[in-house]
């Protein structure tokens, strides 16, 4: 007898987290280990050009499309993300890369006109963003094996609420219904929210400060998070959409391009766009392999007159060749801080964003400019897929009815988005010094719960001072070095003894904090026998929206009694 | 429910005639904006909307 039909079991709506970026984009769903993983297309990539491209009946998408630049460049559409919501005026003056179809005025919208199937055709961004979106969310249907229904959106800091809806239609003609959008470095904060730890990695304190790095194909955005238990309270971004991976590219172009004419004696006019097109997309292949290996070949078959290009570069060189775009982002990284009103000293966690923070040298160059001891900088999730991630995991969180609705209601409850916050830290203060309990910037309400141990010397009782505090930065000129003494018979010095490098010692710089106003105390009764029996005092700490608090402390056993106290 | 953090301090005893300071309320709380995402914000936004204590959230 046939078996019986099982009753198809009805699948929950597929939600994906999508990134569509300026230059690449990447899609995430969850897989059946309830993780977030990126999708790859038929060609296994992962992070898929933000391009499209025609060639007769052809159509092309990711970087097919950009291979399309070298002899089809007029008919190849790139840079349309950020036209989303954007009038013709306001981008006029936009000039797009590598000879690719220039942006054009379709009655006051910005549009390209390219040629399909022989017909001039024009198509606006919001048209090339459906289209390119149709595609991706395809590769995502095939890599699932059902159609994606729901999605999550991630947006740039710097988008504007037009930009963000724009967006958002673009997603839904291409059938897909969107959940909500979110903020690249909060999609990305959420990725790692929402990861378990591996046994050797660092647990990081559940409050701290972070700095997202965000460095893609064409920008830099830098933003600063307070992340406190969870919930993230942006202090501070700062963007460049002129500094990014085409920057590195361009230095190897300007590289490669002197070797090639000095083996060759052939020149690499400007005007060769073909030739230099051809050397533009092999360089950013060096560059990515680069980052994994110490060097890369750079080989183009007939770069220019027939002659073939065969070049190699390690990352020394690569390095030398880039330390102004690495300044250039370190001074990005510095602007963000003073916006913030924050130091580097802090500054506990940064967070790595986007495909060119993968370059190795830039995480040296951010350990040289934050203190490694309190600084941990990490890519745990790889940088160009986290904010796709993030995004995936939201929406999973979005597929239960109440959750969504809580999102839904943010737009007329506004006091759940901009919540009071602490605005000085609170702590204890033991005998001069004051240790953290709450941050600065937490926001309102929060609850704190925090066990502390009794040791056997004890006594009876405890004395917890609460107090407000303040952090500042200790500077203190270097420890003077021991005197040279005199040679054994006194007198004078021999000539050699001369200080041979006067290594110029940095002035010390450390954080500290200190106390600024009691605020309450609490007595708490603790049994003699607690310290043997492991036993500890729990201190709760809850302060409300209007920033009235409480804090009640307990020994950790059966009937023991609370001290309790407001402020 | 938030997590508990272990701290290691040693916490003093009450000097010998120990006398509670004068106390003053928490500076004035700033403003802040939060970003829509992650676990905890669906907490906080669920506790704040259907105006729930902390305690209460727990139950
Ligand atoms: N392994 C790697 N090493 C170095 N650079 C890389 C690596 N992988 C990707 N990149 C670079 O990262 C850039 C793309 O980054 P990303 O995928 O974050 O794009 P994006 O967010 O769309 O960029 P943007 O919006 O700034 O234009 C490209 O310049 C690419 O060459
Ligand atoms: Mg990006």
């Amino acid at each position: 007898t046939p078996a019986v039909r099982a009753e198809p079991v009805k699948l929950a709506p597929a939600a994906a987290g999508i990134n569509f970026g300026q230059s690449f984009s990447s899609v995430a769903v969850i897989n059946k280990e309830g993780l977030a993983d990126c999708i790859a297309n038929d060609d296994g990539e992962r992070q898929i050009a933000s391009a499209l491209s025609f060639n007769g009946i052809e159509e092309y998408s990711g970087v097919p499309a950009r291979v399309q630049l070298v002899r089809n460049a007029q008919n190849t559409i790139l840079n349309f993300r950020n036209l989303l919501g954007k009038t013709y005026d306001e981008v006029k003056s936009v000039k797009q890369p590598y000879n690719s179809a220039p942006i054009v005025d379709a009655n006051g919208v910005p549009a390209f006109t390219v040629e399909i199937d022989g017909k001039p055709t024009t198509l606006t961004a919001h048209e090339c963003a459906v289209r390119y979106l149709t595609v991706l969310l395809s590769y995502a249907t095939d890599f699932l094996g059902r159609p994606i229904t729901h999605a999550v959106l991630s947006v740039p800091a710097e988008f504007t609420p037009a930009q963000t809806k724009a967006l958002t239609a673009a997603a839904e003609e291409a059938k897909i219904k969107v959940l909500q959008t979110v903020t690249e470095s909060a999609a990305a904060l959420a990725a790692y929210a929402q990861t378990v730890l591996d046994e050797e990695d660092k647990v990081p304190s559940i409050d701290r400060n972070s700095v997202v790095l965000d460095i893609g194909g064409s920008s830099t955005t830098v933003s600063v998070v307070a992340v406190r238990d969870g919930l993230f309270v942006p202090l501070a971004t700062v963007t460049d959409s002129n500094l990014g991976g085409e920057a590195f590219d361009a230095k190897l172009m300007e590289w490669f391009g002197k070797e090639f004419t000095k083996k060759t004696k052939v020149p690499l006019e400007a005007s060769n766009h073909r030739a230099l097109m051809k050397l533009r997309l092999q360089v950013e292949v060096t560059k990515k392999s680069l980052s994994a290996s110490n060097s890369a070949s750079c080989s183009v078959e007939s770069l220019a007159e027939g002659m073939d290009f065969h070049g190699s570069i390690n990352r020394m060189r690569f390095d030398l060749l880039s330390s102004a775009i690495y300044s250039k982002i370190i001074a990005k990284v510095e602007e963000a801080l003073e916006k913030a009103k924050l130091d580097v000293l802090q500054i506990q966690e940064v967070v790595l964003v986007g495909g060119t923070t993968r370059i190795p040298a830039l995480t040296n160059k951010l350990y040289g400019f934050f203190n490694e001891d309190n600084t941990t900088i990490t890519a745990r999730l790889d940088s160009d897929e986290v904010v796709a991630r993030g995004t995936a995991l939201q929406a999973q969180s979005l597929l239960s009815a109440d959750n969504l609705a809580l999102i839904n209601r943010l737009s007329t409850e506004t006091s759940v988005l901009s919540p009071s916050a602490l605005s000085a830290p609170i702590g204890i203060v033991i005998g001069e010094d004051f240790h953290a309990l709450v941050e600065a910037n937490t926001p309102l309400p929060t609850r704190r719960i925090i066990e502390f141990p009794i040791s056997s010397s004890s006594g009876s009782q405890l004395l917890l001072s609460f107090s407000e505090g303040e952090e500042s930065v200790k500077v203190e000129a270097p420890p003077p070095k021991p005197a040279k003494k005199a040679g054994w018979f006194g007198g004078k010095k021999d000539e050699d003894e001369d200080e041979d490098e006067e290594d110029e010692e940095e002035e010390v710089r450390t954080l500290v904090a200190k106390p600024t106003k009691a605020l309450a105390d609490l007595v708490v009764d603790v049994d003699s026998k607690a310290a043997k029996k492991g036993l500890k005092v729990k201190v709760t700490i809850v302060v409300v929206e209007g920033g009235k608090g409480t804090v009640t402390a307990v020994q950790t056993v059966e009937g023991a009694k609370v001290a309790q106290a407001t402020f | 429910m938030s997590t508990t953090i272990q701290s290691s301090l040693a916490l003093p005893s009450p000097p010998k005639g120990y006398k509670a300071p004068a106390f003053s309320p928490l500076s004035a709380p700033s403003t802040s904006t939060l970003f829509p995402a992650g676990p905890a914000f669906l907490s906080h936004a669920r506790r704040v909307l259907n105006q729930r204590s902390f305690e209460e959230d727990d139950r």
